[in-house]
């Protein structure tokens, strides 16, 4: 049954043939006009090489944070802008001469619009493969149509130079940014620490008596200012007694020290009058001991009053000596007087000064720690520095992310468009495609009885009889003669089909001897 | 009893002659149509004009004859079956290969010694097999259905158990003729006086007139030809309804099938 189906279609399609072969002609002829009537285009391409740094980031790390390829993707949209493009038409003058594949029709002018439409359909941009994901470097191909060759390359040569530099330019215009921002931070945080420190040395000498780093020094000098208070005193003590010594030792008429040894009755006086001292310390003042002892001290004195007098040439001696000793003590004392008043004065001074450090401490402090810090915003800041520095000269240096030409455009040797060839394939295809199809359409529309089943179909019984197509004597002779002259053009088309393969083979492939020796070798 | 025994033997008797005359009339009518057969003029066919006609089945050895001989033995099995003798060859549109069916069908009949044939032209409008055969200048046929004209002046014999009634002129009311008493008689003493076994009446399109219809009475069954590839289904389906309504449909013939090989 399927056999004799196939053999249904196989026959209908070669009744249909004629249908079929004019269709697919036509459309050959028509794909082959169109491939010729259309304009050729011409890609030339460059390849732009996008590197990653050149130099480990671990090492130094360029201050351009943008990776390569956003970098190449950045720049792709400021080519396509309108200026730029337009720009580029003008200067490759790109529509004032008609070219071939830019005839414009009638010379009208083209709208900037237009051109601006036309130039981004014919630039293409294209990452052709990243060749590692880590590094980022990767391969871009930049290619333009045109209807020339020289052209095409030209342009994309133009749009090619167009993109390192702006690259260059961004880069270092970038890094140029990083490093001057650091620079002027660094001025900014220098100024401020020179103030800061400004204040510091005007705090300090303001209250110098007061610094935290004096304390010690001045509480020794307290300790000794107080240490020598007390000798002061302790020397002043002697000098009063002293004096004191000397004026009972005039009073008495034995000057004790000065006028030679004391009488027994001077001694017993100093004796009583010790006793009395002692027994007032017991005693209350009119208890019998103590009167008793006045009145010896009394009866004694008025004795070395009248020893005294006797001795008036001698005591007035005496008395010069003493005054000059009472002066040159008194003397002392006065300047020991002065002293200590100046000891005390300082010392008070002192702890006034002791008393005040913390606080000016704390002020010293906070002050402190505000130039520490702005110190190390200044540190950051000049190490920061360091590295924009080298992160430009990296840039100037290209040796950050880097694009650079791989491959520049060369005028192509044969247009990319048409595709002849597939164009005329195509057609065929689609005249054989379309034939068929209205052949099926045709088939589909006749509803006539072709074969006996579908007649059995329809009638739910077989029909009676088939009768085939019986020819006439006259038709079966056409028929026969067509047959000879069909099998006649086969063979003629078989026999001169095999030498013109071998031909083309031979003229446009490889020559014949060449694949046969390639054969025997194989 | 005795009467009733003679007069069962009286009936025997009666049934007797009764058979005798039956038989002598049968044998009357025999040798009525032998002599009717003998006396029909013979039919000079030239193979060259057959041959250009499509008639292949003149020739003993061919192929091309074998649809239609398979087709002759299963007609005169069905017709064996169901006692019938006529068959009309009609076809939904003109030119659907009719007279072409019919001819071969009478020519491969003939080769059937023991059957005898007519093969006749009602087609009255387009009559074509005289044409096909070769044959000029016979009556017109009208004139035989009118029964102005006897079988012999109308029909030619091939061999010995074929007759072609062919006509010579077309007839103008021929639905008309056709349905008129007359010609069902004239067709009845045909078919008593020339005793055959088939008749095959080439009659004209079902869709163009109404021939068909008003000649389907006088016939016992029907072949309808649809031509490949000219035929549509659906007027095949319409006239086979009718005539399976109105006749009995011997079957479909589909003609000059090139989708088609064998059994």
């Amino acid at each position: 049954m399927r056999d004799v189906d196939l053999r249904f279609y196989i026959s209908i399609l070669w009744r249909r043939l004629p249908y079929v072969l004019t269709i697919t002609i036509l459309a050959l002829a028509i794909s082959v006009l169109v491939a010729r009537a259309l304009p050729p285009v011409y890609r030339a391409s460059a390849k732009i090489l996008v590197e990653a740094p050149q130099i480990p980031a671990d090492l130094a790390r360029s201050t351009v944070p943008t990776t390569a390829v956003d970098q190449f993707q950045i720049i792709q949209q400021q080519i396509t802008t309108r200026e730029y493009l337009l720009a580029l038409a003008d200067k490759l003058d790109f529509y004032g001469n008609n070219l071939s594949g830019e005839k414009l029709s009638g010379g009208e002018e083209l709208s900037s619009e237009d051109i601006v439409e036309d130039m981004r359909s014919r630039i293409t941009f294209e990452q052709l493969d990243s060749l590692s994901a880590k590094t980022g470097t990767s391969i871009f191909d930049v290619s333009f149509e045109a209807g020339e060759p020289v052209l095409a390359a030209k342009t994309v040569n133009e749009l090619v130079a167009m993109i390192l530099r702006s690259n260059q330019r961004q880069r270092t215009d970038r890094a140029g940014d990083t490093l001057r921002f650091f620079d002027r931070e660094v001025a900014r945080l220098g100024s401020e620490l020179n103030r800061l420190e400004a204040d510091i040395l005007k705090f300090k000498s303001k209250n110098k008596d007061t610094l935290p780093e004096s304390l010690d020094f001045r509480r020794r000098q307290q300790i000794s200012q107080q240490e020598r208070l007390t000798l002061l005193e302790r020397e002043e003590a002697a000098l009063r007694s002293r004096r004191s010594s000397l004026t009972d030792a005039y009073a008495t008429g034995t000057p004790s020290a000065v006028s030679g040894p004391v009488t027994p009755e001077q001694q017993m006086l100093q004796d009583l009058n010790r006793a009395l001292a002692e027994q007032l310390a017991i005693f209350s003042e009119n208890s019998p001991n103590i009167i008793a002892l006045r009145a010896r001290i009394v009866s004694l004195q008025r004795g070395l009053m009248s020893n005294q007098a006797t001795d008036t040439s001698a005591s007035k001696k005496a008395l010069s000596g003493l005054e000059l000793q009472l002066s040159d003590t008194d003397q002392r004392l006065e300047i020991i007087g002065r002293e200590k008043t100046a000891i005390t004065q300082s010392i008070a001074d002192l702890t006034q000064s002791i008393v005040a450090t913390p606080a000016s401490e704390t002020a010293l402090n906070s002050l402190e720690r505000n130039r520490l810090n702005v110190q190390t915003q200044y540190n950051a800041a000049i190490a920061r520095r360091a590295e924009a520095l080298i992160g430009e000269q990296i840039e100037l240096r290209s040796d950050g992310g880097r694009f650079s030409l791989l491959e520049p455009a060369s005028p192509p040797q044969s247009p990319i468009s048409p595709k002849r060839r597939r164009i005329v394939a195509i057609g065929a295809a689609a005249g054989i495609g379309l034939s068929l199809a209205l052949v099926a359409l045709l088939e589909i529309l006749n509803r006539t009885v072709r074969r006996p089943s579908e007649l059995a179909q329809l009638l739910q019984y077989q029909p009676l009889a088939t009768i085939p197509h019986i020819p006439t004597p006259a038709e079966a002779r056409a028929a026969s003669r067509k047959r000879g002259v069909a099998r006649g053009i086969a063979a003629a088309l078989v026999a001169a089909g095999i030498p013109g393969t071998l031909a083309t083979i031979h003229y446009y492939y490889s020559p014949i001897d060449l694949i046969f020796q390639k054969f025997i070798s194989n | 009893m005795e009467s009733i025994s003679t007069s069962l033997q009286g009936i025997v008797q009666v049934r007797a002659i009764d058979r005798a005359s039956e038989q002598t009339i049968h044998a009357c009518t025999r040798i009525e149509s032998e002599v009717l057969w003998d006396s029909l003029p013979a039919l000079r066919i030239d193979p060259a004009i057959l041959a250009q006609n499509r008639v292949v089945t003149i020739n003993r050895s061919t192929a091309a004859r074998t649809p239609f001989d398979m087709m002759r033995t299963k007609i005169l099995q069905t017709l064996r079956q169901n006692n019938w003798t006529s068959v009309a060859i009609t076809s939904p549109a003109p030119s659907c290969g009719k007279t072409f069916l019919a001819l071969n069908l009478a020519f491969s009949l003939a080769d059937q010694k023991d059957c005898r044939t007519l093969l006749v032209d009602v087609d009255l409008r387009r009559p074509q097999i005289g044409e096909r055969l070769g044959v000029t200048g016979s009556p017109p046929f009208e004139n035989f259905l009118n029964g102005k004209s006897d079988i012999n002046e109308i029909f030619l014999r091939h061999d010995s158990n074929l007759a072609v009634g062919v006509n010579g002129q077309p007839v103008q009311f021929s639905a008309e003729t056709l349905q008129s008493p007359e010609t069902t008689r004239v067709l009845r003493e045909l078919r008593q006086r020339m005793n055959p076994d088939v008749i095959l009446y080439d009659m004209s399109s079902m869709l163009a007139t109404d021939d068909v219809i008003a000649f389907l009475p006088n016939v016992d069954c029907v072949i309808l030809v649809a031509a490949a590839e000219r035929t549509t289904l659906a007027e095949v389906d319409s006239c086979e309804q009718y005539l399976s309504e109105k006749s009995n449909v011997l079957g479909v013939v589909l003609n000059n099938c090139r989708h088609h090989r064998g059994y």
